[in-house]
C-alpha cells in the first residue's frame, strides 16, 4: 500500500481530552505515516480533520432522553441505538483502521461494537477501569470486578446506578468481549495489572502504550515571568493542582483538608488550581489562591507548571495522570495517592512521592517536606523532566501508536486472505 | 460672546456630582453669557453656589421618570406604567418645551447646551432646538439605556426615548461625553464632533503623599462617592472576609465618605463612615488616612454599556489624593482601559476573590509597585484631571458652536 495508513479515531470529544484521542499527535502520526480523522459526538473545535458523528436533526436530544431512560434503569452504555449507524458513516468507510477512545459516557451503546469491529480492524484505548467493571469508572478499594461484581458496595459511584445490577452489566460485558477481534491499549502498568486479572479482558489483545506530552511545549522554564502573567505572588512556594470538585475520584475535598492542616512553620502557599473555581475560599486567610478555572489554552496550562514548585495530583483512581505527566515535562514533582497509576507513572518515591490513599494527614506532610526543601524539590524536578524525556515522549507515543495499527491492519488482511 | 440657554435636570450646585461639574463650567462663562432653565426633579434639593448667584436660574418641576409599578400598595397591571410614560411622553413634556422656549427668548438665548440626562430631558431636546432655530449642543452624563433600565421603562417607551436620543445626537453640532471612549463612540455612531467633560478639581488641592503604605500594622482602604457597583464592593468584602480581615500581616479598615451607608456585612470595629465631606476635605482624608482607595465599576452583561462608556467621577478626586486606587471592573470599560493605559491602579478584572486577593497582597508586598502607581495616578491627574483641562475641552465644545471662550 503507497497512500498512509488510514485511521479514523471515534470519541465522544475533540478538544477535552485531545492529548489522549489522538488529535494533539496528528502530525507526528502523520509523519509516521497514519493519516488521521476524528468522528466525535460533541464537536467543539474548528479542526477540519474532525467530523461530528452522526448529525442527524433531534438525534442529541433523543440521545440525551434515552440516556436519562438508561439511568432509570440502572444500565449504562445500552440504548443508544445510533450507534450501530457509525458504520454508515464515509469517515468509517474511509478508514483502513478505527480507534475507539471515550465511547463509554453515554452517547454509544457497547453493543455496537462487535458489529463494528467487525467491519475494520480496531484498536480501543481503555482510558480508565469501566470497561472491567460492573458500573464503576475507578473501583477504588474494591476487588468485585475481579469475580463479575454484584452487591455494590459503591453504587453512588460514577456511572451510578439506582439498583445494584452491577453483576448483569458485568455479564452484559462478558458477552460482548467474547470473540471481540480488537487491540486494547492501555497507558500504565496499573491498568495493564488490572487487565490481566480481569475476567472480562481475557482474551483480548492488550497494549501497554504510555501517553505522550509534546516535551517541546511542556518544559522548564522560569518560574518569574509565568507567575506574574498569573498573578501569583512570586515570594510564595506554589503548589498546583487540578481541582476538579463534582469528581469523587479527582481527590478535591482531600486537598483542601491537606492545605488546612500544614502548619504555621510552612509559612504562606500560593495555592494554583485549574478547572472548578470558588472551593478554596478558606484557604485565603493564610495562603494566596489564583483560581485559573477551566483552561483551554496550554499555554497558560504551561505557566502554571512553570509558576508550581509542586504538583499535587490526589486522585483516588487514575489510570495514567496526564497531567502530572505534563508537570514532570515542565519539572515540576507530583504528589499523587498510592495504589492507581500515579506512583508508577511519576516515579515514586525516587521522583514523584505517593502517600497511602485517602490519608490527608500524609497528604499534607508530604506537601510540608517538599514545600520546605528547595534542594529535594529541585532534584526531583530534574528527575521528573528526565523520566518525561526518556518516557513520555508524543513522538516515541505516536510511533508505537502507528506501529500498533499496522499491526491490526495486517492482521485482519491476512485473516482475510486466509 | 454668544449667549447659551442650559437645559439641564440638575442646576450648578454644590452637593450633586453632576450639579458640582456643571458649576465649575458654568463659571469658564462671562457673566450675562448664560442662563439656566433647570427641570428638576422635586426630590432633589440642590444647595446653590454663591459664586453662581448672579446666574439666571428658572426652575421648573420634572414629573417623575420611575416605572408606575404601584399605587397605594398595590401592584399595577402591566398596561397601566405604559399608559403613564406615553401620558408623561404626549401631554407632560410639550408644555416644558414651550416654557423654556419662552424663557430662552425672553433671555435672548443664541445657542442651546442640553444635558441629556433621563427621558424627559432627552425628549425636549431636539423639538426645543427646533422650535428656537438654535444650534444645539448636548451634553451626556450617562448612557441612556442604563437610565430607562434603572428607571424600568417599557421596552415600548424605550425604544421611542432611545430614537429620540438618536434624533438629539443627529441635531447636535458638538457633544460633551462622560469619557473619551463615550467621546469616540458617539463622533464614529453619530458622526457629532464630542469631547470628553470629566469631573475635575483644583490642582491646589492635589497631594504627594509618601509612596508607601502609612502604617506597617494597618491596611487603610479608602472609598468616596456612591456605591453604585454592588456585586464589586461585595466582593472586596468577601476577599477580606475571606482573608480574616488581614492582607499580608496587616490589619484591614474601611473608611467610607459619601452620603450613603456601605452595602454589606461589615464588623463595626472594620469600618469608619465619615459622611459625606467637601472636596477639600474629601482629598485630605483620603491622602492623609487611606493607603488604597477602592473604585467599583460594573461587571454584569446587563451594565456593559454603561461601563463602556461612562466615567466614575471619584477617580479624579482619588488621582488628586495621590494614594493608589483598587479597581474592580470590567478591563474592557471605559475606567479600566483609562488605569491599564496609565498603569494607575491595581487591578482585578472580576469581582473575583483571589483576583482582588492577588492585587491588595502585591500592593502590601510589592513597595516599588505601590509607589509607582500612586505617581501613576497623580501624573493622570496633572494631565487630566484638572480644572485648566476641563477648561481646554469645555472650550472646544464650545467652539463646536463657534463660541470661543476667553
Amino acid at each position: 500500500m503507497n497512500r498512509p495508513l488510514r485511521v479514523l479515531q471515534i470519541s465522544s470529544t475533540d478538544l477535552v481530552g485531545s492529548r489522549f484521542n489522538g488529535l494533539s499527535i496528528a502530525g507526528q502520526l502523520a509523519a509516521a505515516g497514519i493519516e488521521s480523522r476524528h468522528l466525535v459526538w460533541d464537536k467543539r473545535g474548528n479542526d477540519e480533520s474532525v467530523s461530528r458523528a452522526l448529525p442527524y436533526p433531534g438525534l442529541r436530544a433523543v440521545s440525551r432522553l434515552v440516556g436519562l431512560g438508561e439511568a432509570a434503569m440502572s444500565r449504562h452504555a445500552r440504548w443508544q441505538a445510533q450507534s450501530w449507524l457509525l458504520a454508515r458513516q464515509p469517515w468509517f468507510q474511509w478508514a483502513d483502521v478505527v480507534h475507539y477512545h471515550l465511547i463509554h459516557d453515554g452517547w454509544f451503546a457497547m453493543g455496537a461494537l462487535p458489529g463494528l469491529t467487525r467491519r475494520k480492524p480496531s484498536v480501543w484505548t481503555w482510558h480508565d477501569p469501566w470497561p472491567m467493571t460492573g458500573h464503576c469508572i475507578y473501583p477504588i478499594g474494591c476487588d468485585r470486578w475481579r469475580g463479575g461484581c454484584g452487591e455494590c458496595p459503591r453504587l453512588d459511584l460514577p456511572f451510578a446506578m439506582l439498583q445494584d445490577r452491577t453483576a448483569e452489566q458485568f455479564a452484559w460485558k462478558r458477552g460482548l468481549y467474547d470473540g471481540l477481534d480488537v487491540d486494547v491499549v492501555l497507558a500504565s502498568d496499573h491498568m495493564m495489572r488490572m487487565a490481566e486479572q480481569s475476567p472480562l479482558a481475557a482474551g483480548l489483545r492488550l497494549h501497554k502504550v504510555p501517553f505522550g506530552v509534546d516535551l517541546d511545549l511542556f518544559s522548564p522554564g522560569p518560574s518569574g515571568p509565568a507567575r506574574e502573567r498569573l498573578g501569583v505572588r512570586p515570594d510564595r512556594v506554589t503548589v498546583a493542582l487540578r481541582l476538579a470538585a463534582s469528581n469523587p475520584h479527582k481527590g478535591a475535598a482531600d486537598a483542601i483538608e491537606a492545605f488546612s492542616l500544614l502548619g504555621d512553620d510552612v509559612g504562606s502557599l500560593c495555592i494554583l488550581s485549574t478547572q472548578d473555581r470558588g472551593y478554596l475560599r478558606g484557604l485565603m486567610a493564610r495562603h494566596q489562591v489564583v483560581d485559573l478555572g477551566w483552561i483551554q489554552d496550554d499555554r497558560v496550562m504551561v505557566d502554571a507548571y512553570r509558576a508550581a514548585d509542586i504538583f499535587l495530583m490526589p486522585s483516588h483512581g487514575e489510570a495514567f495522570g496526564m497531567m502530572a505527566v505534563e508537570a514532570m515535562a515542565c519539572g515540576t514533582p507530583v504528589i499523587s495517592y498510592d495504589d492507581c497509576s500515579l506512583p508508577e507513572v511519576t516515579g515514586a518515591p525516587g521522583i514523584g512521592i505517593a502517600v497511602p490513599r485517602g490519608d490527608r494527614v500524609a497528604l499534607a506532610g508530604a506537601i510540608r517536606a517538599l514545600a520546605m526543601d528547595p534542594e529535594d524539590r529541585a532534584r526531583r524536578g530534574l528527575a521528573a523532566r528526565a523520566m518525561a524525556e526518556a518516557q513520555y515522549d508524543q513522538i516515541v507515543f505516536a510511533g508505537r501508536l502507528a506501529e500498533l495499527y499496522r499491526a491490526a491492519a495486517a492482521r485482519r488482511s491476512q485473516g482475510a486472505v486466509a | 460672546m454668544k449667549r447659551i440657554m442650559l437645559l439641564t435636570d440638575i442646576p450648578p450646585c454644590t452637593n450633586y456630582t453632576a450639579g458640582l461639574v456643571t458649576a465649575q463650567l458654568c463659571r469658564s462663562l462671562p457673566a450675562g453669557a448664560l442662563s439656566v432653565f433647570c427641570v428638576q426633579n422635586r426630590g432633589l434639593k440642590p444647595e446653590y453656589c454663591d459664586d453662581l448667584a448672579g446666574l439666571p436660574i428658572r426652575t421648573v418641576a420634572k414629573t417623575g421618570e420611575n416605572r408606575a409599578t404601584y399605587h397605594r400598595g398595590l401592584k399595577l397591571p402591566r398596561v397601566v406604567p405604559i399608559g403613564v410614560e406615553l401620558f408623561r411622553r404626549v401631554v407632560r413634556v410639550p408644555p416644558l418645551i414651550r416654557q423654556a422656549e419662552a424663557y430662552a427668548r425672553e433671555q435672548r438665548a443664541q445657542v442651546l447646551w442640553v444635558v441629556l440626562q433621563g427621558q424627559t430631558m432627552v425628549g425636549m431636546a431636539a423639538p426645543l432646538a427646533k422650535r428656537l432655530g438654535l444650534p444645539l449642543l448636548t451634553h451626556v452624563w450617562d448612557p441612556l439605556s442604563w437610565w430607562l433600565r434603572a428607571h424600568e421603562v417599557d421596552r415600548a417607551n424605550r425604544t421611542l426615548d432611545l430614537r429620540a436620543f438618536d434624533r438629539a445626537m443627529r441635531a447636535s453640532m458638538g457633544c460633551a461625553a462622560a469619557s473619551w471612549a463615550m467621546a469616540e463612540h458617539y463622533t464614529a455612531r453619530y458622526g457629532v464632533p464630542a469631547v470628553p467633560i470629566i469631573a475635575a478639581l483644583d490642582p491646589a488641592l492635589a497631594r504627594h503623599p509618601p509612596g508607601r503604605v502609612y502604617r506597617t500594622d494597618t491596611l487603610t482602604i479608602g472609598m468616596a462617592g456612591q456605591f453604585y457597583a454592588d456585586a464589586e464592593w461585595m466582593g472586596l468584602l468577601d476577599t477580606l472576609q475571606a482573608m480574616e480581615w488581614r492582607v499580608a500581616g496587616r490589619e484591614v479598615r474601611l473608611r467610607v465618605l459619601g452620603g450613603h451607608v456601605p452595602p454589606g456585612d461589615i464588623p463595626p470595629e472594620r469600618l469608619e463612615v465619615l459622611g459625606w465631606r467637601p472636596q477639600a476635605e474629601a482629598v485630605n482624608i483620603l491622602s492623609e488616612q487611606c493607603d488604597v482607595l477602592f473604585c467599583g465599576y460594573p461587571c454584569s452583561t446587563d451594565m456593559r454599556e454603561v461601563a463602556q462608556l461612562s466615567f466614575p467621577a471619584k477617580l479624579p478626586t482619588y488621582f488628586a489624593a495621590g494614594r493608589p486606587v483598587l479597581f474592580v471592573g470590567p478591563a474592557d470599560s471605559s475606567p479600566g482601559r483609562y488605569l491599564a493605559e496609565h498603569g494607575a491602579a491595581a487591578r482585578a478584572d472580576a469581582p473575583d476573590l483571589p483576583l482582588i486577593q492577588a492585587a491588595l497582597l502585591r500592593l502590601v508586598e510589592d513597595p516599588a509597585w505601590y509607589a509607582s502607581l500612586a505617581a501613576a495616578g497623580q501624573k493622570a491627574f496633572a494631565e487630566d484631571f484638572t480644572l485648566a483641562r476641563q477648561r481646554e475641552n469645555f472650550a472646544r465644545f464650545l467652539s463646536f458652536v463657534g463660541v470661543e471662550l476667553t
